[in-house]
This record gives structure tokens, sequence and C-alpha cells, in this order.
């Protein structure tokens, strides 16, 4: 039997916020979407790395989209979760809420 | 709207430099950004970033053969060892010395070439035994049963299985295998070859290097126990023709896409 994919916590965020996003889920507002959810700049290039694996892995599928001068004449790449993508995310929150139902509160943990 | 001479140099960077499949796409991506009033600067660290996490991907994926390819050529002068300390190997040498001129060097040269292919070739079934026990290893020891085996015995055990019967045994198999990180029987035959190609090509160009300074090739392979300069000279061709053969057999296993791509109206 096929093992489950692990699921990494950058790689988790980025099929959440693909799912997130829809239809209009590429490069830009993704990266855009990550930067405000985490609070921090996110590279696109890590963003297109981790899509790179994603999609490997099976758990995104990617299509061609229209091509614009503003973006020099290059097509966008749409992105979507696949099946698998989305069952891998189920596995994964189920595993962390398990995990997470032991996590002491920091008021409990200095008492 | 921004003009774009100034990240002409790093557009072209970006499209030189990363092999990827969305290259197009990241570098829309990045023009759209910069388009829409982000900074010359923030283009060109963002161009940066993506080339350096395309060397470290590459890295990773072909660090570990790389690494093994130049480490088992470095085994060479063990493996020559062997076969002139053998007693039929020792006689054939001679008896190919005492015969008449052309045969004398033909099987020279053969015996020159058949070592070092061998040698090259076993590389080749180990690496690829290894690679596929490691990704067995970590697709059902993770979740089913625990192995009972510790990692140094069950990586013992594939080298000494590879050496005895990986060439008869899993050759036959892999005829009819439809294993994911088994290479077939067609791709396995190409990657040899390309290994002998690569082999002769590489040894002439060491050949043409070497010959000018007066030290002739066959006394250099001859080198057995010595390390000096000459046993990296010799151990090149070999690692490289190792090198080019683990990443024509296993090319199949570094993309499995399962999206299609398509172009919207």
């Amino acid at each position: 039997m096929r093992s489950h994919t692990y699921l990494g916590e950058f790689e988790l965020m980025v099929l959440l916020t693909i799912l997130r996003l829809g239809d209009e889920a590429y490069g830009v507002p993704l990266a855009r979407e990550l930067a405000i959810m985490r609070g921090s700049e996110v590279s696109i290039g890590s963003v297109y790395a981790t899509l790179d694996r994603l999609e490997i892995k099976g758990l995104i599928a990617s299509s061609l989209g229209e091509s614009t001068p503003e973006r020099g004449g290059r097509a966008k790449r749409y992105f979507r979760v696949t099946e698998q993508g989305l069952r891998a995310v189920h596995a994964t929150r189920k595993i962390l809420s398990k995990l997470w139902k032991s996590l002491p509160s920091p008021a409990e943990e200095l008492a | 709207m921004k003009p774009t001479g100034s990240v002409t140099l790093a557009t072209w960077m970006l499209e030189h430099l990363t092999f990827g499949p969305n290259r197009e796409a990241l570098a829309g991506d990045l023009l759209e950004e910069l388009r829409h009033g982000r900074s010359a600067s923030w283009y060109r660290r963002e161009v940066a970033s993506a080339i350096g996490i395309e060397v470290l991907t590459k890295f990773r994926n072909y660090g570990p053969r790389l690494i093994f390819s130049f480490a088992w050529s470095m085994l060479y002068p063990l493996w020559w060892l062997c076969i002139i300390k053998a007693p039929l190997a020792h006689t054939l040498f001679v008896r190919w010395a005492t015969t008449d001129w052309p045969l004398s060097t033909s099987l020279g040269v053969v015996g020159q070439i058949v070592p070092a292919i061998a040698f090259v070739w076993l590389g080749l079934f180990i690496y690829l035994e290894l690679f596929r026990r490691y990704y067995q290893i970590i697709e059902n020891g993770c979740h089913s049963e625990r192995s009972e085996e510790p990692p140094h015995f069950v990586f013992a055990f594939a080298v000494a299985r590879s050496l005895i019967l990986y060439a008869i045994s899993e050759f036959a198999l892999m005829l009819c295998a439809e294993g994911t990180h088994k290479p077939s029987a067609l791709r396995l035959l190409a990657s040899l070859s390309i290994s002998l190609n690569v082999l002769l090509i590489t040894t002439m160009g060491l050949w043409s290097h070497i010959s000018p300074t007066g030290v002739h090739l066959s006394y250099v392979a001859r080198e057995n126990s010595s390390f000096h300069s000459h046993l990296i000279a010799i151990s090149l061709p070999l690692a490289l023709s190792l090198l080019s053969a683990i990443s024509s057999a296993l090319s199949h296993t570094q993309r499995r896409r399962h999206g299609t791509a398509s172009v919207a109206s």
C-alpha cells in the first residue's frame, strides 16, 4: 500500500491558499495572500518551488491561462487542488487536531 | 508604467538560469508585480532568490548521484588491483603480451576498457539497488510494520546482493516490472550505452590531455594502490560515465506530473 503523503508547514499553507483563492490561484495572488496571512513577505520563487513539489506529488494540478501585455506576453499558470491533495489536507488536519488537543496553555505551563 | 530596462539583465538571468516548467509563469508574475509598483531592486532580489532556490533544488536532486559517482570512481584502483591479482587475468595479460601485432595491441586495449566498463556498470547497478531500497524504506517503513533490520544491515545486504545477483536476476525481472522506482529494461540498456559512450569520449579527452606530458594512459590506470594526481585524472572519466548512466536511468523518476497544461481561450 502506498504511504500517506506528509505535508510540510509551507506546503499546507500553499494548499489552503489555493483552496481559498479558487479559480484565481496563480503566482501573484498566491504570494500576496500568503504574505497577508503570514504577516511577512513571501518570495514568489519559493512559492513556485513549493507548487512544483506539490504538483510532482500529485496534490495539485496546473493549467496555462491567458497571457497579457503587462506580463511581457507570458501566460499565467493557474493551480487547483486535486482530490488527492484535498485528502492530504484533511488527513493533516486530523493529525494536527489530535496533537493540538494535548497542547497546554501558557498559563497552565507557568503554573 | 515603470520602465523595465533596468531589469533586463535580471530577466535574462531568470530565463536562462532556471529550468523548471513554471519558469515562464514565474517571469510573468514578477513582471506583473513590477508593473504594479514593485521596485527594480525587489525584482532583482526575487530573481536572485528564484535562481538560488533552483540551484539548491538541483543539488538536492543530483547531489547524491554526483557524490556516489565520484566516491565509486575512487575505488577503481582497488578494482584494478583485484583484477590483476586474479590468476586468470594475470595469465590472460601474459598471453596477450606475447601475441603478435596487431592482436597484442587490440587485446591490450580490450584489457583496459573491459574492466573499466564492468566497474562503471557495477556501480550503476549498486546505485539503482540502493535507490530502490531507499524508496522502499521511505514508502513502506513509515506506516505499516516497522522493519526489524537496522538501516546499515539493509544497505550492506543490498550491496552484497547487488554484487552477486542483480546483474542476472533483477535484469530479467525488470523486463516485466512496473515498479515506480525501477527503470525499464530499455532505459537501462540506453543508460549502459550512454555510460559506455561517455567513458570512451572522456577517456579519449583524458588521453589527449595526458599524452603530451609523456605519461601513458595505461600506466596511469595501473597505478593501482598509490594515490597521486593521476588517480583523480583516471577517476574523472569513470565518475562522469557513471553519473551519466545513473542520471539517464533515473530521469523518469524525477518528474511525475499529474497536471495537464492547457491554454485557456
